[in-house]
């Protein structure tokens, strides 16, 4: 209705605005336009994917709204523009002023985010963060812990959880709206500063999709997908001043951004549990609590000031210098350890709200000179710190899994959250120098970046240096080719950081085989790609033709390759431990990312053959190949891996538990428009298309396809996975078709059609393969190796969420123009 | 390195400006340090640079050509040949600026186009735009602009790269919204050069540029002088400024979030969901070996359909501010 009405009121202003401006000559300039449509579609599977961040509805709408004023005897103006006026993607901007002197804006832009259409659960909302079902499944054989698959408990399980989706499930949305809105002022009619303030506001507002460990129980998942709540503003200020004299300029600047979460905490209920007698939790093989809960982002504020100075010197020279700091803080309350606080034996937190604290710092540099003729020097410098202020306290990790059942935990679950921080320098310059020949360019720069962290595995250093050559050999052609080659050094890896996270007495070890602190957490050959050894090399060559305003295309060519090999060689984790097995090694393979590469390719042509008509086409094929490796060991063997030695689940010295994938993701883009004056400027054919193919491979070899015996796995294995799972598809076709036409004297008609097609095929959404098995129906899917000590009652959402669709649009809309 | 570092350079960068402004400077400079450019000192009144040019360029630095060359200060002549371009000129800001705005000294056109008594009486193209260098071309513009979020411009990599505001700007004519960029939007004009980028949007994951809901210039400030010309100064303060949920802090953080978002989101688009770098579960794999259930893609129903995949259990990949959650898994 409010749609309805902004039209018709639109449309009546319109012709008033433009009598307004009748009477001739005036000295102010009123000018714009006003467009009024209507919209209709067939989405033949109402899949979100068409409108994910598009209002799109059979309705008549504002598509565009703009008017001009501009006063001559004084330079004032406003200007205000607007696009699908009042739905849920709307964007509406204005200014005005006196040009070069003051001027407000304001911004206001909708972005709906529709995640999915057919979403299904049993969950009611009851309050802003509160999850309940109308009733419980009333299964009977409720254990946690190992057993036989297909006992006859679990198979009664089944067929309630079958009975149960019939009763319970229902829809869901899933969809957030994303507004931000921002005014800002600027005044600049002083010598001495020109001024600026701005107020920000962003509300994100609906719902998203999330899993919930069931009840208060991970890491054991009997996970569930939620929709989580998302209720949150953003209000922000930034205040400027600026003076820009003729051979030096400062600016200062400071932000605070306050960020407020309207739901602090999510909480869902156990769809299996039924609490016993005044109790929050169920007995089950072990307490199971009756609901989970966890905290939702933090509220948090943000500081931060800037100053900045700049200057021109000598040799035609500039110096930019700036320094920055921030603050970001948050001190929410802290949920307690477990929502059956009943459960605990000590329930007191080491302190009552979660406060932690960032600084960081920054020092930027820049100088630029030409110190000769022809030759420009750029040289920079950068320094970022973090430092974390936030206080470190002694945690328990509690679970229903790793808490005894009077609450307390073992010393393995004792935790120390780290603050990490970091701080990075980047220094480098790059000298370019002019040649005649085809006005061209040759460049070489150097850079070298230096990290250093805490609580990190390494610490980094990265040399880098680049060539770039430029040339114009004629007016119509232009060639740039780059070059960068990055050698980084992780230096000494530390793949026992993550001892410093426990905080346990040696007496609470009492002889535990697996003390975290004199073992490893991660496996010592894993090389963390984002600080380990790099070498990259990366080339691009991008060459530009053109024909004055009738013809140009450019191609490019770009490749960036990532080496992390890092020298991985066989150690001993355990030596000098006493442990009987301190000698075992590793298998000194590196575990981890070890390449990434991209390759890019792209073209871009425009033609224009005669003045009515023009014809723009592009083409891009997007290339990215990586390869890792992992090893599959037992975390319970780690410091007597010879005990399982023959098992499946084996020792972390066992070179055949590794296993190899190699994820190939590639996308060719293809567009194709023109523009077609059938009658020059006045009847005009505008059609394109589109069309985009996406797709996923994965070759994965090694232990998975088979045991570590080399023995080949059954698809039902639970360790089981395909060497080359099913390719996963995107594919999106687009074709639109649009003639504007003159239908009375300042109104364009435009009538247009838009065909959509979306394909897409992912085996992480599909429900036919061999390792997926339903229970009752897609909304609750189980692993084929039918094992439920780790879960296996999975509420889902349900099967692609997006799913493909073929969609058909029409739109017709009349545009005045004044 | 530490405080004492900032502090050093703060005042060194400081004592630095000063001297440097103290500092005579060369011939080339010293007219413009007396607020007059030196090919229109001559001919032109005193003090009549216009009031909005606060870096006036020297013009016959720029283009020898304009050696002997004065300023006509009379729009109308120029319109008696360039009238189509005067026309579209009339609706935008420079119009509203130079022309109505700030009581013009019949300089309107000569602030950009340089003094024009010699193409007056001989129009040819030598005194055009197109024969200045990149730099060149941008410093006319920086007359007025050289501020804002020009700060960096001298030392950001687009005018390193040949780049100059007549790349992306045409100044004639309003073809944007805003900003008289040389296209529709912003995105349309940096995909003229950065066409593989448009790529990235088309992929099944992707921030809403191609809807226009957002634009490039959303997170980059193609006039800066930051890493990728990102509009803040890094990368992770570019994106917590929308996504200000993730910032945190946190009570139990994950070090490559706090350090760098794109260690696993490529912002630009993804054929992955959330525009994660690799699919899960192997993006974790690729940096976690923890043994028993975390190792396999397979396990732990961690490939099971509509799963994230380790984020299942793992929500708080950004930070969790559960006590217990140590783990990331609250």
């Amino acid at each position: 209705m409010k749609t309805h009405a902004l039209v018709i009121a639109a449309l009546l202003a319109a012709p008033a605005v433009a009598a307004a401006q009748q009477p001739a000559p005036s000295p102010v300039v009123v000018s714009g336009s006003i467009s009024a449509g209507t919209l209709q579609i067939d989405n033949d599977t109402n899949s979100s994917k068409l409108t994910e961040y598009r209002d799109l509805a059979d309705r008549a709408f504002v598509p565009r709204l703009t008017l001009n004023l501009l006063d001559t005897r004084n330079g004032r103006f406003a200007e205000f523009s607007g696009s699908d006026l009042s739905l849920r993607d709307q964007s509406l901007f204005a200014r005005g002023g006196v040009a070069g002197i003051w001027r407000f804006d304001v911004d206001w832009v909708d972005i709906p985010h529709d995640f999915s259409n057919k979403a299904q659960t049993p969950f009611n909302r009851r309050s802003p963060g509160l999850f309940d079902v109308p009733a419980n499944v009333p299964i009977t054989f409720k254990r946690l812990a190992t057993a036989a698959a297909d006992t006859p408990g679990v198979l009664a399980s089944d067929s309630l959880i079958a009975a149960y989706q019939t009763a319970f499930l229902h829809g869901t949305p899933l969809e957030t709206d994303n507004r931000a809105g921002r005014f800002g002022f600027q005044y600049g009619d002083w010598d001495l500063l020109k001024i600026a303030a701005s107020y920000n506001r962003r509300t994100n507002s609906g719902t998203e999709w999330a899993f919930g460990p069931i009840g208060d129980r991970p890491p054991r998942t009997l996970n569930i997908q939620v929709a989580e709540p998302v209720e949150d503003r953003t209000n922000e200020l930034t205040l400027g001043a600026e003076r820009v004299a003729e051979r030096y300029a400062f600016q200062l600047n400071y932000l605070f951004s306050d960020f407020a979460n309207q739901v602090d905490t999510l909480a869902w209920e156990n769809i299996y549990t039924t609490a016993a007698p005044d109790a929050t939790y169920d007995l089950w093989d072990r307490a199971v609590s009756t609901f989970g809960r966890r905290p939702l982002a933090p509220d948090s504020r943000y500081h931060n000031a800037m100053v900045s100075l700049g200057g021109d010197l000598p040799f035609d020279s500039r110096l930019n210098g700036t320094f920055a700091y921030g603050r970001v803080e948050q001190n929410e309350t802290l949920l307690p350890y477990s929502f059956s606080v009943d459960l605990l034996a000590n329930p007191t937190l080491p302190r009552a709200t979660a406060r932690a604290t960032i600084n960081t710092t920054q020092v930027l540099i820049d100088y630029t000179l030409n110190p000769a003729a022809r030759l420009n020097v750029r040289t920079w410098m950068r320094y970022y710190g973090l430092d974390n202020d936030t206080t470190e306290a002694n945690w328990q990790y509690v679970t229903s899994d790793t808490s005894n059942l009077n609450g307390t935990v073992s010393y393995k679950n004792k935790r120390l959250n780290l603050a990490y921080a970091t701080d990075r320098t980047n220094a480098g310059g790059e000298a370019t120098y002019r040649l005649r020949p085809w006005r061209s360019s040759i460049g070489v720069g150097y850079e070298l970046e230096a990290a250093a962290r805490e609580y990190r595995e390494a610490d980094t250093t990265e040399n880098r240096i680049s060539f770039v050559y430029r040339a114009r050999p004629t007016s119509r052609v232009s060639l740039q080719g780059r070059y960068l080659f990055g050698v980084r050094d992780g230096g000494t890896y530390d793949p026992f950081v993550t001892r410093q996270s426990y905080w346990y007495s040696p007496g609470e070890v009492s002889g535990d085989a697996d003390d975290p602190r004199r073992t490893f957490s991660n496996h010592p050959d894993m090389r963390r790609y984002d600080v380990s050894d790099r070498r990259r090399n990366q080339a691009e060559f991008r060459v530009t033709v053109t024909q004055g305003e009738m013809f140009s295309v450019s191609g490019s060519i770009r490749h960036r390759g990532d080496d992390f090999d890092s020298d991985v060689f066989p150690i001993q984790p355990l030596a000098g431990t006493g442990f009987p097995e301190e000698a075992a090694r590793t298998p000194g393979t590196q575990l981890g990312l070890l390449e990434d590469s991209r390759t890019r390719y792209a073209i871009d042509a425009f033609y224009l053959p005669v003045e009515r008509v023009s014809i723009n086409a592009f083409f891009a094929v997007d290339d990215g190949d990586s390869l890792q490796r992992n090893l599959e060991f037992n975390e319970n063997n780690k410091q007597n891996p010879g005990v399982v030695s023959t098992a499946e689940l084996g020792p972390w010295t066992r070179a055949s538990s590794q296993w190899m994938a190699g994820t190939s993701d590639r996308i060719w883009t293809v567009g194709l428009g023109s523009n077609i004056g059938i009658v020059p400027n006045r009847v005009i054919l505008n059609a394109s298309y589109t069309v985009s193919l996406g797709d996923v491979d994965i070759n994965y070899s090694g232990y998975g396809v088979t045991n570590w015996d080399g023995t080949p796995f059954p698809p039902n294995h639970q360790f089981a996975f395909p060497a080359s799972p099913p390719r996963v598809n995107q594919d999106w076709h687009v074709a639109d078709v649009r003639l504007e036409f003159p239908l009375l004297q300042r109104t364009v008609f435009t009538v247009g059609y838009t065909y959509e097609r979306y394909r897409t095929d992912d085996w992480q959404q599909a429900t036919d393969l061999p390792w997926v098995e339903s229970v009752g129906s897609e909304f609750l899917l189980r692993d084929t190796s039918r094992s439920f000590q780790w879960g296996n009652r999975l509420f889902n959402f349900g099967s692609f969420l997006a799913p493909s669709y073929d969609a058909h649009l029409g739109y017709a809309a009349f545009t005045y123009r004044f | 390195m530490n405080r004492r570092f900032f502090y050093l350079t703060t005042t060194a960068l400081t004592l630095f400006l000063g001297v440097a402004m103290a500092v005579p400077l060369d011939g080339q400079h010293r007219g413009q340090a007396l607020g007059v450019a030196a090919a229109s000192q001559a001919a032109a009144p005193a003090g009549s640079t216009s009031r909005h040019i606060r870096k006036p360029v020297d013009w016959v630095a720029l283009n020898p050509e304009f050696a002997g060359a004065t300023f006509v200060n009379d729009p109308a002549t120029c319109l008696g040949c360039h009238e189509d371009a005067g026309r579209t000129y009339d609706h935008t800001v420079h119009a509203a600026a130079l022309r109505y705005a700030q009581g013009s000294d019949g300089r309107d056109c000569e602030s950009c186009h340089g003094p024009r008594s010699e193409h007056i009486g001989e129009p040819t193209d030598v005194l055009s735009h197109e024969r200045l260098t990149p730099a060149g071309q941008s410093s006319i513009c920086l007359q007025c602009h050289d501020g804002g979020a020009r700060f960096g411009w001298k030392a950001g990599s687009h005018l390193a790269g040949d780049v100059s505001c007549m790349s992306c700007h045409v100044v004639m004519e309003k073809r944007s919204d805003r900003s008289l960029l040389a296209r529709t939007s912003s995105t349309q004009l940096c995909y003229t050069c950065h066409a593989e980028v448009r790529a990235d949007t088309m992929k099944m994951s992707h921030h809403p540029v191609r809807e226009g809901r957002m634009e490039c210039a959303s997170c980059h400030n193609a006039h800066g002088a930051t890493e990728a010309l990102l509009v803040k100064n890094t990368v992770n303060e570019t994106c917590m400024s929308c996504h200000t949920d993730k910032r945190g802090p946190f009570l139990w953080e994950h070090a490559p979030v706090r350090e760098d978002c794109t260690t696993c989101h490529t912002p630009h688009g993804s054929n992955q969901r959330f525009m994660l770098s690799n699919r899960e579960p192997f993006l974790c794999l690729a940096c976690h070996s923890y043994g028993g259930h975390i190792n396999l893609p397979r396990y732990n129903r961690t490939s099971n359909s509509y799963g994230n995949g380790c984020t299942n259990c793992h929500i708080t990949t950004h930070g969790s501010n559960h006590p217990s959650g140590a783990k990331q898994t609250r």
